[in-house]
C-alpha cells in the first residue's frame, strides 16, 4: 500500500499519552481482568431523559435535516446568554459575544488557530489538560508552562504577577513586535 | 479552582502585557462543600480582555454530544466564527435544539448531579485516609490529585496499581512536568467501585 507522508503540521503534534495508558487497560480486560478505571475522565452517568426527548422531536424536523445557519441558529445563542444571565447575571450579546464549539476540545484548538502566529507565546497551566497543547503545536507557536502549586487538595495558580515578569521578558525576547501586535499571546488555564 | 480575586489578578496581568485569557470552564458545575464556582465573565474587565469555553459535557453528561459554546471577547468570538465558517457548517440543529432544553430547562439534574460527584468525593478521601493514603479533598472537579507514595514515581505506581490491583488511575506526568509525584484519580466510578479500588489498592501495602 502507498505511504503518504504526513504534512509537518500532523508530524509537530504532540503524542497522545493516554492512548498508551489505554492500550494497556484494554489488553488487561482482553485477558479478563476486573479493571476499575479511575484513569478515565468520561462522565459514567447517562444523559437526563428531557435532554434525550428533545433531540428525538428535533431530529424528525426536517428544518434540521437542511444546512444550519452557518454560526449557529439565534436560538441556540439566546439560550446561552439567558444561562449566563441566571448562572452567573452576566450579559452577554448572543450575536457579538456567543460563539457555538464543537466540544471545548475543539475550541481550545480553534483559539490557537485563531490567535497565534509562528513564535508567538501561549502560557499554559503545569499540571494542565493536554488538549491545550495541540492546537500550539499546530501553529507552530511556543508553550510556555505556569507551574501550579498544589495545595489543600486542589492545584492553583502562582501568582500572575511574579509569573508575568518572567514570562514577559521570555515574550519579548522570542516574538517580534508585528506578531506580538496581532494579539499573538493567550494563557490559558 | 480559581477564585475571584485569581480572575482580577489575571485580568490586571493579562491587560498590562497584552495577552488573550481564555478561561476553561468545563467543570464549571461540578464544585463542592456549598461553593459555587464563579465564572471568569463575571469579572470587571474580563470580557473585554478574553473568552470562556463552556462545554455540556460535564454539567449534563453530554460528553459524546460534542457541544461548548465560547464567550466574550467580540474580537475572538467573531475570528472563531470566521474560522467555523471554512471548517464546518454548525452542529446538527437538533442538537442545538436539545442543548438549548439544557440550558433552559429546570437545572435540578444539575444540583443531583453534583451532590453525586461530592458524595463520592467524601468515600473517596475517607477510604483513602482509612487505608493510610491520607490526601486533601479537592474543592470541585471530578478529579483528585493524589500524592504518590514516597520513593516511587508516578509512572511506577499507576503501573502497579494496574498491574498488581487491577486499578487504572492517571500519572500525573502526563499532564505536565509539575505533575509528577501525583496521581489523578476520577470520581467517574459508584461509590462501591471507588471503596473496592481503595481496598485493592490498600492489599498491596504500600502505605
Amino acid at each position: 500500500m502507498k505511504q503518504y507522508a504526513a504534512s509537518t503540521m500532523i508530524r509537530r503534534l504532540p503524542e497522545q499519552y493516554f492512548s498508551k495508558l489505554e492500550k494497556s487497560i484494554v489488553a488487561l480486560k482482553s485477558q479478563g481482568a476486573d479493571i476499575i478505571n479511575l484513569a478515565q475522565g468520561s462522565p459514567d452517568q447517562p444523559t437526563p431523559d428531557h435532554i434525550i426527548k428533545s433531540l428525538q422531536e428535533a431530529a424528525a424536523d426536517p428544518q434540521f435535516h437542511r444546512y444550519s445557519p452557518f454560526q449557529g441558529f439565534s436560538f441556540f445563542k439566546e439560550a446561552v446568554a439567558e444561562f449566563y444571565k441566571d448562572q452567573y447575571d452576566v450579559d452577554l450579546d448572543p450575536n457579538e459575544e456567543v460563539c457555538i464549539l464543537f466540544g471545548g476540545k475543539g475550541g481550545l484548538v480553534e483559539v490557537s488557530q485563531c490567535l497565534l502566529n509562528r513564535g508567538d507565546v501561549a502560557l499554559v497551566p503545569d499540571p494542565g489538560y493536554p488538549d491545550y497543547w495541540s492546537g500550539v503545536a499546530m501553529q507552530e507557536a511556543n508553550m510556555h508552562m505556569m507551574p501550579l502549586r498544589h495545595e489543600h487538595g486542589s492545584f492553583l495558580s502562582m501568582k500572575t504577577f511574579q509569573l508575568g515578569c518572567a514570562m514577559k521578558q521570555s515574550c519579548y525576547s522570542s516574538t517580534t513586535r508585528t506578531t506580538r501586535q496581532g494579539g499573538g499571546v493567550f494563557c490559558v488555564f | 479552582m480559581a477564585s475571584s480575586a485569581f480572575f482580577e489578578e489575571t485580568v490586571r496581568f493579562a491587560n498590562d502585557h497584552d495577552i488573550c485569557t481564555v478561561h476553561d470552564f468545563a467543570y464549571g458545575a461540578i464544585s463542592f462543600d456549598g461553593v459555587k464556582h464563579p465564572s471568569f465573565m463575571q469579572t470587571k474587565g474580563a470580557k473585554e480582555n478574553g473568552i470562556e469555553i463552556y462545554t455540556l459535557s460535564k454539567t449534563y453528561n453530554m460528553a459524546g454530544w460534542r457541544v461548548g459554546f465560547a464567550v466574550g471577547n467580540r474580537s475572538v468570538i467573531k475570528h472563531l466564527n470566521v474560522l467555523q465558517d471554512h471548517q464546518y457548517v454548525s452542529l446538527f440543529g437538533a442538537v442545538q435544539r436539545a442543548a438549548t432544553t439544557a440550558l433552559t430547562s429546570s437545572q435540578a439534574g444539575v444540583t443531583e448531579l453534583q451532590q453525586m460527584y461530592e458524595k463520592r468525593r467524601n468515600v473517596l478521601v475517607q477510604e483513602a485516609k482509612r487505608i493510610g493514603w491520607a490526601q486533601q479533598a479537592p474543592k470541585g472537579s471530578f478529579f483528585a490529585w493524589f500524592k504518590v507514595p514516597n520513593g516511587m514515581s508516578e509512572t511506577e505506581f499507576a503501573t502497579q496499581l494496574l498491574h498488581e490491583a487491577h486499578v487504572a488511575v492517571a500519572p500525573g506526568n502526563g499532564f505536565g512536568e509539575h505533575g509528577r509525584g501525583y496521581v489523578r484519580i476520577g470520581l467517574v466510578n459508584d461509590e462501591t467501585k471507588i471503596k473496592e479500588a481503595m481496598s485493592r489498592i490498600q492489599a498491596l501495602n504500600l502505605f
